[in-house]
């Protein structure tokens, strides 16, 4: 194990670590945000990045997430750390017990049904009255962000080693054969179906995990927010953007992307949305295989790094 | 007789939505691109019909062709300038991209349009006519007649045209595009531009049976992956199925469990139906 | 080479029905430890559907598959390859994104001795391709081997699963003279390891040079069963193969 890449690590964690306590309060706001969102891009990057099935509706355990914690600290006025592993079992379960016959599909049949499977769950829940239907839920209030904060640096640096420590278990590898040809990966005695389900309950776990913080932190949540399809798209693009089938693509992918969005935000108001358009247009053409990867070429060819991904994959 | 109100709701809307799911099989089906910008490309439609109609007074079925003309250019822009270079990447960097452009069509409709509701409404707009009891509006009527239409006019197109078969061909692959003299390039950019133009068609009906905001986008792409499987991407004709189908779960389930329920109902047959036979009903077995 | 037991392998009247075509009929036969058991027969005859019916990729309609006594029905292919039934794909499978040396590591962890161990794995996996003659090629991208050298890479797969029945499915064809001949001595030197082959082959010089014993498939049929010499000279055989264009 090379010694400097851990001691970077270390320091980073260290340096986020210390934000509440030094930098101002509208920025710890927004490392929670950006945290909690580099969880979800790394609970995505285990199902897609790795096993290669490109979830479209990872939202759903995030969703059941928020409102496991929500439920069971309102309803049934809990602790939030019951509330936490109440998301966590009932996200879990959805996915294993669904996962069983959607992960029998590929490509884009899996991408839709998980899309469906997400906005059908929402449409329940949307109609159930111990969920608060469509006015939601309000929870019990706690001040302190900076109490959120270290726990959703807490649980990134924990998705982030688990990310870390399948790029080099057995498991992992299985994963990534799966990804690379599964009727291959069958015949060399990977348990593929075992396998693709246990991948997607451990995406299942980091995003429930998220939305169960998220749910105390912001004390109110309602279907359409919880279970909110852009948030997809966004831990999808995070996870592509930096990297898909990296250890730290999803964290820098989610830290960049934000940082991108926040900074429009304040300085181009009314079309910021517009311009994240753009860049996301951008991002993908010219950065196909994430950030990290371009990265790592820019030595050897400079700015041609680019034009050399553009050449790649056009018709 | 509330049933047959309910049918008769159902079919006519089914018709519509077979329209506004064709430009999305298409593409799908022929170039493997799932568009995420297709609603937006029906919502730029109707605004063009739109202000088609209140500036020149045209009646929507009137600019109908003109509509489709503008949208195939823009389409086939997009394709050629920008989609084609992302052909050979991963899947999801296709759907990014086209999420990226519905998220720059979306904003750009709301800034010159604002987020007003608009309506195509010719003086027609109102009459009904009855039968066996069942009213059945005269707008939504002919809607339902131009989208059967203009589906079968693709099916036609697609089986004997020239260009149609080049298109049929691309699907299966590359090289046969080539064999067929057309450029692969040009076949995708083709594919594309029809598929828009589809989408405007659907977006000039839809202004005048229902409202225009610059937010309809989403949920009819939504609606329309959901018919494209349900109908299968093989067949052209599939999206007449699965509009059909979609059209009479929403009229029959917002009947029966009332219209809150009418998303999980569609949603739910959805999975079932990727689930169950992720063909689609017109589709051969995989 | 009469082995002496029951047989490692045995089929007993399987059939193979795909919509409408029958694509096996009735095949019975039996493998022993230690024998190279050569399959040959016109294109579209069944052997890769057969191979596929063995390795677990599909189910028969009828009939028994036996594997050191066991059924092996509805035993997912996975589980097969635990046991101890390796294969090679005609049209080959490697994993495109990853090096030679993980295709086969691949092999190695989920085995018939499974390795837990990455390292390990990976070093048993660099000796099973020293073994085929990929030894130098270890860090090269799989999709960028050429033709010959993707066949050793198919082959040192299913050597990395420590296999007892080894199928392979035309690993000779496309090859030049020479390298047929290396081919036949790399699969000599399996046998000699311990390793029970079934061979597909199309490359009759090396068939012959090979099998211990030859079966003859002809439309899903099994029309001829018998050593290399018996089997080629059989009138029905040569019949299957020179055509129907008799009359």
């Amino acid at each position: 194990m090379k010694a400097l890449p851990w001691a970077l690590a270390v320091l980073a964690v260290a340096a986020l670590a210390v934000v509440p306590f030094t930098l101002s309060p509208v920025l710890v706001q927004f490392g929670i945000s950006t945290l909690l969102l580099a969880v979800l891009a790394q609970g995505w990057n285990i199902i897609g990045g790795f096993t290669g099935y490109a979830s479209f509706g990872n939202s759903v355990f995030y969703g059941l997430g928020t409102y496991g914690t929500a439920v069971t600290m309102t309803k049934f006025h809990q602790s939030f750390a019951l509330g936490l592993v109440v998301g966590a079992v009932v996200s879990v379960g959805f996915a294993l017990l669904l996962g069983l016959p959607v992960l029998r599909l590929r490509g884009h049949y899996f991408a839709i049904t998980t899309l469906a499977l997400s906005e059908a769950v929402a449409a329940i829940i949307a109609n159930l009255g111990i969920t608060g239907r469509n006015t939601g839920l309000i929870l019990p209030l706690i001040r302190g962000d900076s109490m959120f904060y270290e726990m959703s640096l807490a649980l990134m640096v924990l998705a982030t080693l688990t990310v870390w420590w399948l790029a080099r278990s057995r498991f992992g590898f299985g994963l990534i054969a799966i990804r690379e040809r599964e009727d291959a990966a069958e015949v060399m005695g990977i348990p593929t179906t075992r396998y693709k389900v246990l991948a997607f309950g451990l995406a299942a776990l980091f995003s429930a995990l998220a939305g169960g913080i998220h749910a105390y932190w912001i004390t109110f949540i309602d279907p359409a927010s919880a279970f909110d399809i852009s948030l997809n798209v966004r831990m999808i693009i995070m996870a592509v953007f930096g990297g898909a089938g990296t250890v730290i693509g999803p964290v820098v992918g989610a830290f960049l992307l934000s940082g991108v969005a926040e900074v429009l935000a304040s300085t181009v108001t009314g079309i910021a949305s517009l311009f994240f358009g753009l860049v996301i247009i951008a991002a993908v053409v010219f950065t196909p295989s994430g950030v990290i990867q371009a990265i790592r070429r820019l030595p050897r060819r400079g700015l041609a790094t680019f034009l050399d991904a553009v050449r790649e994959t056009r018709l | 007789m509330v049933t047959l109100q309910v049918l008769s709701n159902g079919i006519l809307l089914g018709g519509l939505y077979a329209l506004v799911a064709l430009g999305l099989a298409l593409v799908w089906g022929v170039l493997d691109i799932i568009n995420l910008a297709h609603g937006a490309f029906i919502m730029l439609g109707g605004y063009i019909a739109y202000y088609l109609f209140t500036g020149l007074g045209l009646d929507p079925f009137a600019s109908l062709p003109l509509v489709m003309i503008v949208m195939f250019v823009l389409g086939y822009g997009i394709q050629w300038g920008l989609l084609n270079f992302l052909v050979k990447a991963p899947m999801f960097n296709m759907l990014l991209v086209t999420f990226g452009i519905d998220v720059v069509l979306t904003y750009l409709a709301q800034i010159l349009f604002s987020a007003d509701l608009r309506a195509i409404r010719p003086a027609y707009a109102g009459s009904n006519f009855t039968v066996l009891g069942i009213t059945i509006p005269l707008a939504n009527l002919l809607a339902f007649v131009v989208a059967l239409l203009l589906t079968g006019l693709l099916a036609l197109f697609l089986q004997r045209q020239r260009w149609g078969r080049a298109i049929r061909a691309t699907a299966q692959n590359l090289g046969a595009a080539r064999l067929h003299g057309v450029p692969p390039r040009f076949a995708y950019a083709l594919t594309f531009g029809i598929g828009a133009a589809l989408a405007g068609a659907a977006g000039t009906l839809y202004g005048l049976v229902a409202q225009l905001t610059p937010y309809i986008g989403v949920p009819l792409t939504a609606k329309s992956f959901a018919i494209a499987i349900i109908g299968g991407l093989d067949n052209p004709l599939g999206v007449i199925v699965g509009g059909l189908v979609l059209g009479l779960a929403e009229a029959f389930g917002s009947l029966w469990l009332g219209p809150t329920y009418r998303d999980a109902v569609s949603l739910g047959l959805l999975v079932l139906v990727l689930i169950v036979r992720p063909t689609g009903i017109l589709g051969k077995t995989a | 080479m009469t082995a002496a037991g029951p047989p490692l392998f045995e089929a007993r009247s399987v059939s193979k029905r795909f919509a409408g075509l029958l694509a096996l009929s009735g095949v019975s036969f039996a493998q022993h430890e230690g024998e190279i058991l050569g399959l040959i027969g016109p294109n579209g005859a069944g052997k890769t559907t057969l191979i596929n019916l063995i390795s677990g990729t599909l189910e028969p309609s009828s009939g028994t598959l036996l594997f050191e006594g066991h059924p092996l029905q509805g035993l997912p292919p996975y589980r097969r390859a635990r046991l101890g039934i390796g294969r090679t794909f005609q049209l080959m499978k490697p994993f495109p994104g990853l090096s030679v040396l993980d295709n086969v590591t691949a092999g190695a962890l989920f085995g018939r001795r499974p390795e837990r161990d990455m390292t390990k794995a990976r070093d048993a996996a660099a000796h099973w391709l020293a073994f085929v003659g990929l030894g130098d090629k270890l860090a090269q991208p799989a999709d960028a081997l050429g033709g010959p050298d993707r066949k050793r890479l198919e082959l040192a797969k299913a050597l990395a699963l420590q296999p007892k029945l080894l199928l392979l499915d035309e690993v000779m064809a496309g090859l030049n003279a020479v390298e047929i001949d290396e081919v036949v001595d790399l699969i000599r030197r399996i046998r000699d390891g311990g390793t029970t082959i079934l061979v597909i082959e199309h490359v009759v010089k090396a068939i012959r040079q090979l099998s211990d014993r030859l079966l003859v498939l002809q439309y899903g049929e099994l029309i001829a069963e018998g050593t290399a010499a018996e089997v080629l000279e059989d009138p029905k055989v040569i019949e299957a193969y020179l055509g129907r264009r008799r009359h």
